[in-house]
């Protein structure tokens, strides 16, 4: 079929945008400041996170509301092997997947109770799950000190690959790469990993079973697709991705408490993939790096009022959080299906080419 | 006997104020199949505004009665939160009707977070202290005591739930509201004004929660604008204990959700040979709540949704 | 004679309301064996008692020899058994293609791996489902719409992209709960040419209709229910002129 418009290859375009996502870091500091490097580093560890939680909920349909406890296993188990708490310093690259694997099981533990339930008592019940772990986390501290409570564990080893540590700056062809710049890099990595995962899974038999679950769960079990194993296997997945970003996260903050696993965390990134686009990785990726800057960009509001009054009338501190519940519901009611829906008019036309 | 008597006491209060929100999510999740995220912020919003009506007139009028006050109090919460939860019907999810399932559960997460903020901006972040201007008398009743506050609460709750179930079973309202529930479309080719019944559950919620957000002050003597999200979470938990979309089941919910508490923290340390302590007491409800639904998928006393084919 | 499926003294009750009692019939290798009776007289839930949506009370099943009671639905399917429904239930988005794809579900394997790494035996399975299921489309006459959402075809077409979808898992028997259900006259021709097809073909059809004039023409034999009991089978005829049959469908004071 001939191409309507005249679009660039397909290699220019993978260049151009592999140039552009390298820059990022190197022009956001120069434009908005270092700060801004360290949300970048954070809009990836949330896109990663948010296409975990679509796989359970985008694609499988099962709303999980407890998702923040996979992501505090990774953290906790990266904390624990790789920290002064019991000694062990274990390196980077076993004690990431070994977080990830254990979120991934703790996916099937806490799935497998719930595979009756529907909907909104689903939700619950994953809820429950993930405040029982923050409360564990909270006060395991004593008899034994697992957690070390709601102080958190300290001190936490940076990424080191070999001898090349990522918490020191590095120079390259005269460029200083700080910690937060390779940060960004190793973060685009994970990513990048993690989106083609859901790629490649969303166009396969493993995909379809789960999106017929979501749309029709008596007939895809009257299809022949094992509906248990399936959701089970959404679960684990979505709570690998989670671990995986638990990892990473603790391995950037060098510090990890339970506060930073809170319900809400949960319901942000829910927030992520619904206001971004259900079941679209796109979507989701968008929704995950706006909902991560906004906050952080309306502190700005604190400039404005200063340049249309004269003064500060309210902290932007206390008014960012107003200006961002408003976002959520005016995205929402003007675009119901999120800011990038999935038309699946791309896919069918894909398709079609075939 | 006495530990015994006055946990059941304390659970039998608070569950009766867990009830009396846990309501305002049942009717809303039975006519629309929505979780009202919003509803605990509107419970929060009922004390900050009892409370601030209450604190202006107690330094006004120092001699008032202290009934009279928290009369004025409730007086002018209940109207604004009846007025809130409409206009958060009307604009956060009336237009999102027939959109996607989970549009409206991010709108409703928008407007608590809207509410809290408001809240913070209106009344600061610190704990707002409740005046002292009901008698604290403590009666002694085979060796457990209950305050005055308490038995008030008691009393309140459950004339207000009476209130309200027989509202729902004779009234016209009531059935105009039933007959929602059970088909939206069914009940409007019977002449039912559907939005008029989605906008009076609404208000009838948010009155129930006008009211329990006082009782809650009252009884804890503290309002604080982030309150909202704990009660509502444990709300909503009560609810779907009891099974969601059901009046009862959401009474049964509160209580027997007041009553976990209130055990499992005067005796989680028994039970688990001094292992846990009573900061698990949220363990505990979480873990009799996911219990009940592993077992009853509908809760207590919901329909049993049967295998649909 | 040999017998595909059996269906041996089957009960269902739903709390007071008796739906089956004591059902008992034989689907014989190659025909295309109706079920009728009035509304509520309990084909449906004989339906869903076969294909695993529900469990019944006492009775037993065999297709093909192998029990099939209290199995799940999809093992139930993995042994030959495959349904459509009467009020339609397919996955409203996605597309007419994919829906036939996640038929081929049951036959085929590839897991998380092989769908990441796309191994050379995943791309293959695929390549073969893909070729399939557009060989199945083609078969009920809605090749044009593979790449449209299936919420978006009209409602004929829907009954077909169901029957292409149970067709992709590769049954033995075919189960169709009132396939000409909402079809004009010229749909239902088309739907009565399709089935006979299927029959040449070697399938073997399960058929709850309402169109009378469908199923005698169509059936080699038929069984008829009546508040939960086998009130007769046997050959359209024989059945036409049972004294239960007229009973239940114009009511006693017809006899």
């Amino acid at each position: 079929m001939p191409s309507l418009c005249p679009t660039p290859p397909r290699w220019l375009a993978f260049s151009l945008l592999a140039a552009g996502l390298a820059a990022l870091p190197f022009l956001v500091d120069a434009g908005l400041g270092r700060s801004w490097v360290r949300l970048l580093d954070l809009a990836l560890l949330y896109a990663i996170l948010a296409l975990g939680l679509n796989i359970v909920v985008g694609y499988a349909g099962l709303l999980d509301l407890g998702y923040v406890a996979f992501y505090a296993l990774g953290a906790y188990v990266y904390a624990w092997l790789s920290s002064p708490h019991f000694g062990l310093h274990l390196p980077f690259w076993a004690v990431l997947p070994l977080g990830a694997s254990l979120a991934a099981l703790f996916g099937v533990l806490l799935g497998a109770p719930t595979l009756r339930l529907r909907g909104d008592y689903l939700a619950i019940v994953t809820l429950g799950f993930g405040e029982i772990i923050r409360i564990f986390l909270n006060n395991l501290n004593a008899p034994v000190n697992i957690t070390n409570g709601p102080q958190g564990i300290n001190l936490i080893d940076p990424v080191r690959l070999g001898s090349f540590d990522l918490s020191q700056p590095h120079e390259l062809l005269g460029y200083t790469f700080t910690s937060i710049h390779l940060t960004y890099y190793l973060f685009l990595l994970f990513t990048l990993g993690v989106i083609f995962i859901s790629m490649r899974l969303e166009d396969s038999r493993i995909g379809r079973a789960w999106v017929a679950i979501r749309e029709d769960e008596v007939a895809a079990a009257a299809t022949g697709i094992n509906t248990r194993n399936l959701k089970l296997l959404a679960f684990a997945m979505g709570a690998t991705f989670g671990g995986l970003a638990g990892g990473l996260f603790a391995s950037f903050q060098g510090f990890i408490s339970p506060e930073s696993f809170n319900l809400m965390e949960s319901i942000m990134i829910l927030c992520m993939i619904v206001l971004g686009g259900m079941g679209h990785i796109p979507g989701v990726i968008f929704g995950a790096v706006v909902l991560t800057l906004l906050p952080e960009a309306l502190r700005y509001t604190g400039d404005w009022q200063r340049e249309l009054f004269g003064r500060i009338y309210i902290d932007p501190a206390d008014l960012r959080m107003l200006l961002f519940g408003l976002a959520l519901v005016a995205v929402m009611l003007y675009r119901p299906a999120g800011l990038l829906p999935s038309t699946r008019r791309r896919r069918e036309f894909a398709d079609a080419q075939e | 006997m006495d530990i015994f008597l006055q946990q059941l006491i304390n659970g039998l209060v608070l569950g009766s104020v867990y009830a009396l929100v846990a309501l305002g999510y049942t009717m809303v999740y039975g006519i629309l199949e929505l979780i009202n995220f919003a509803h605990g912020e509107i419970t929060m919003m009922g004390a900050m505004v009892a409370l601030a009506v209450i604190g202006a007139l107690a330094l006004a009028a120092p001699g008032l009665p202290g009934v009279l006050v928290l009369g004025a109090g409730l007086a002018v919460a209940i109207p604004v939160c009846v007025a809130l939860g409409l206009l958060i019907e009307r604009v956060a999810y009336r237009p999102l009707r027939h959109a996607p399932r989970l549009a409206p559960l991010i709108t409703a997460i928008g407007v608590s977070i809207i509410l809290q903020n408001i809240a913070m901006l209106i009344w600061g972040k610190q704990y707002i202290p409740f005046p002292a201007i009901l008698p604290q008398a403590r009666h002694t009743v085979y060796g457990a005591s209950i305050t005055n506050v308490q038995i008030a609460i008691l009393l309140l709750a459950t004339g207000i739930m009476l209130t309200l179930i027989l509202v729902v079973r004779k009234t016209r309202l009531g059935r105009a509201m039933r007959a929602t529930a059970q088909s939206r479309q069914v009940a409007s080719l019977m002449g039912v004004d559907v939005n008029r019944v989605i906008a009076a559950t609404f208000a009838i919620g948010s009155a129930l929660a006008a009211v329990a957000g006082v009782m809650v002050s009252a009884y804890y003597g503290l309002a604080h604008y982030y309150m909202g999200f704990l009660l509502g979470l444990k709300a909503f938990s009560a609810a779907v204990l009891g099974g969601i979309g059901n009046l009862a089941g959401a009474m049964l919910g509160g209580l027997l959700l007041g009553l976990i508490e209130s055990f499992g923290a005067g005796y989680i340390g028994d039970l688990t040979g001094g292992f846990l302590g009573s900061n698990y007491q949220d363990v505990f409800a979480f873990f009799v709540l996911i219990t009940v639904l592993v077992f009853r998928p509908s809760g207590l006393l919901g329909v049993r949704g049967g295998e649909r084919a | 004679m040999n017998a595909l499926l059996t269906v041996s003294g089957v009960s269902k009750a739903f709390g007071g309301l008796q739906a089956l009692s004591g059902i008992s019939l034989q689907v014989h290798a190659g025909e295309i064996f109706g079920l009728i009776g009035p509304n509520g007289a309990g084909k449906t839930t004989l339906f869903n008692a076969l294909t695993g949506l529900y469990s019944i009370d006492c009775g037993e099943i065999r297709l093909n020899g192998q029990p099939i009671e209290g199995r799940k639905p999809h093992q139930v399917l993995h042994t030959g058994l495959a349904r459509t429904f009467q009020n339609i239930r397919l996955f409203a988005e996605m597309t007419a293609l994919e829906n036939v794809l996640v038929g081929r579900h049951a036959r085929t394997r590839s897991g998380v791996v092989g769908a990441v790494l796309r191994l050379p035996a995943t791309r293959r399975e695929e390549a073969d489902s893909r070729e399939r299921a557009h060989a199945l489309l083609q078969r009920v006459g809605i090749a044009q719409h593979a790449h449209r959402l299936a919420r978006n075809l009209p409602y004929g077409d829907q009954r077909r992209l169901e029957i292409a979808r149970a067709l992709a898992t590769e049954p033995v028997l075919l189960a169709l709960d009132e396939p000409a259900a909402g079809m004009n006259p010229a749909e239902r021709a088309a739907l009565r040419e399709m089935l006979l097809q299927l029959q040449a073909d070697g399938l073997t059809l399960l058929l709850i209709e309402h169109d009378v004039k469908l199923i005698m023409g169509l059936c080699t034999r038929l069984a008829v229910l009546d508040y939960g009991l086998k009130i007769a089978e046997g050959t359209p005829d024989a059945v036409c002129r049972d004294p239960k049959v007229i009973a239940a469908y114009l009511g006693d004071e017809a006899i």
